[in-house]
């Protein structure tokens, strides 16, 4: 009865976990070592898997680290292949934003795991209806880029005209899964990763502003559309010499959020309205097309449309953007900035309604806390005038709303 | 029922009920007239950031904090092991707490019906007690009055979003009060 359970695990993996989850904490293993009060060579020595961990130790780390003792003694169900995630796209970083790119690799990792869990424990498999892979030629990239964000945008139907919300379109009409995650460092702005069990998955830097999210989005697109089966990590200035995939990402989040004949006609019209385009108009067209001004303003250069430089001197002139777009009634840009894509969402609610999990664990799955979840649960549902009883009772509620 | 399972040393809470008895705005009359000690795993109380809400029943000693002690990690690993094998459905407080239970001969007070059904046929031992019940007990032994009862199942259901399931033996009890 009293033999240590953890004794069957290897604990070479099982001290890869617990190094994993202590870094994703941000906590140095004397840290640790003084929290569970044990010897920092313990610590050191339990997550080399040269000493087995006791159940005591296991629970107590379980604790530090806010995790589920179950969480370390599944096998990670989602291998990244980190290194080459990781080194694959920066070549210019500091060994400290290093451990700061695999910590947040790591944290998506973990999410992509907990998709998979939800979806295996209902039983989900998700039919895949991706095109295939677009092919590049190399010759003209800017040509390419726009080619495909045009024979993207009729695939999907989307017309010419401003974008609706970037991640819907992801995750409902292509079929990415979206993850908004606050990593770090700052310059941080996506991941892309492919699995066989997942599909294509990508996680935006949350602590970002919407148009760049938005950009960075498109940038991951292009990985998916272009470069599938590559793990890329977008970090801005990471690279001393950017290989053509990457160049070929960066191009097309401009054609597909701004395509050469919408921007030309909303240019035209604000232009005969004020006989110029001002800072305000600028401002204007970037909100109508999700974009930042500067991505505006070098778009617009680019169609000849305003003179080489223009982002330059604007930039130099040092104008409030912010204040300007209040000045003329314009929102900022809103986005669903969940964690999770809302799939995901629909998939813990129904595991709970079925009764195959807690509501601690759809608290768990949903990273909020228990009532955060019932709040939650009972928003979802608000409006529905029928309450379904399970076999046991439990007083689940109504169906999801469609 | 209810007063005879108080006839145990110890009630622990689990977070479902504690969220619950918050919401009523009565969580320290009611843990006040329970006839034994009340408790909280330390997992739940960290995991739920609870401890702000029920930092005035600590300080009164109504609600101890307690922590597996090393034979008991052994069984909350077990039951890691075991129960959220190969997909996680029950939550590390829910395991913590009806561990400790069944080590130590305590109940134990939730509302989740798979944390109970499944830990409870693994340690057929322990008790369950649930909202409903708790705060039919405090009703009755406080002769609390209707406005006070009324307003603190509201309370509940609003704020902690709380439905009892149709089942419950106090269902009709407990809507009544609506």
């Amino acid at each position: 009865m009293n033999m240590n359970p953890v004794d069957s695990f290897d604990p070479r993996l099982l001290g890869e976990e617990l190094r994993r989850s202590r870094r994703q904490r941000g906590l140095r293993q004397e840290d640790v070592a003084k929290l569970i009060n044990v010897s920092r060579t313990t610590i050191v020595a339990i997550e080399q898997g040269e000493r087995r961990v006791k159940a005591e130790e296991l629970v107590e780390l379980a604790y530090v680290y806010g995790k589920s003792v179950s969480e370390f003694l599944r096998p990670r169900r989602v291998m990244m292949p980190l290194n080459a995630a990781q080194f694959r796209g920066p070549t210019v970083q500091e060994e400290k934003h290093q451990e700061e790119i695999a910590v947040s690799i790591s944290i998506f990792e973990d999410l992509c795991g907990r998709y998979l869990e939800l979806s295996q424990l209902l039983k989900i498999t998700e039919s895949k209806r991706y095109p295939p892979p677009y092919q590049r030629s190399g010759r003209n990239l800017d040509a390419e880029a726009e080619g495909l964000a045009l024979s993207e945008r009729n695939r999907l139907g989307l017309g010419d005209g401003p974008l609706p919300p970037i991640r819907d379109i992801l995750e409902q009409d292509v079929g990415i899964k979206v993850f908004f995650i606050p990593m770090r460092p700052g310059n941080l702005s996506g991941i892309y990763h492919f699995s066989d069990e997942l599909g294509a998955c990508i996680a935006i830097n949350s602590n970002h502003g919407e148009d760049r999210r938005r950009w960075t989005m498109c940038h991951d697109y292009c990985h998916f559309l272009a470069d599938r089966y590559e793990p890329t990590v977008l970090i801005e200035d990471g690279y001393q010499r950017k290989p053509a995939s990457e160049r070929f990402a960066d191009l097309f989040p401009k054609h597909i959020l701004l395509p050469s004949s919408s921007v030309t006609q909303r240019f035209n019209e604000i232009y005969s309205e004020q006989n110029a385009m001002t800072f305000g108009g600028l401002c204007t067209l970037a909100h109508r097309f999700g974009v930042s001004v500067e991505a505006i303003t070098r778009r617009l250069e680019d169609l000849k449309l305003m003179k080489a430089g223009a982002w330059e001197r604007l930039k130099d002139r040092n104008p409030s953007i912010r204040k300007t777009q209040e000045e003329l009634g314009l929102e900022p840009l809103s986005g669903r900035d969940s964690i999770f894509p809302v799939k995901y969402h629909r998939m813990a609610y129904d595991a709970y309604r079925q009764g195959k999990i807690s509501e601690e664990q759809l608290a768990s799955y949903l990273h909020v806390g228990q009532a955060e979840a019932r709040k939650q649960l009972h928003a979802m549902e608000h409006g529905s005038d029928f309450i379904v009883d399970d076999e046991e009772g439990f007083g689940s509620r109504g169906g999801l709303p469609q | 029922m209810t007063a005879s399972i108080f006839a145990k040393e110890c009630l622990i809470l689990d977070t479902n009920c504690l969220i619950n008895l918050s919401a009523s705005k009565e969580i320290i009359n009611v843990l006040r007239c329970i006839p034994c000690l009340c408790a909280v795993s330390r997992y739940v109380l960290k995991q739920e950031m609870l401890s702000h809400d029920l930092q005035p029943c600590i300080e009164q000693g109504l609600l101890l904090i307690e922590k597996p002690l090393p034979h008991e990690a052994v069984t909350i690993v077990q039951i890691h092991n075991e129960e959220n094998f190969p997909e996680p459905t029950l939550g590390a407080g829910e395991i913590e707490t009806i561990a400790l239970a069944a080590h130590r001969g305590w109940v134990v007070a939730t509302d989740d019906i798979r944390a109970k059904k499944r830990l409870g046929a693994r340690f057929p031992s322990v008790g369950f007690l649930s909202t409903p019940e708790l705060m039919k007990y405090w009703a009755d032994y406080t002769h609390a009055s209707d406005i006070s009862i009324k307003k603190a199942l509201e309370q509940i259901s609003l704020v902690g979003n709380y439905v009892v399931g149709s089942n419950h033996s106090l269902y009709t009890w407990w809507n009544s009060w609506f």
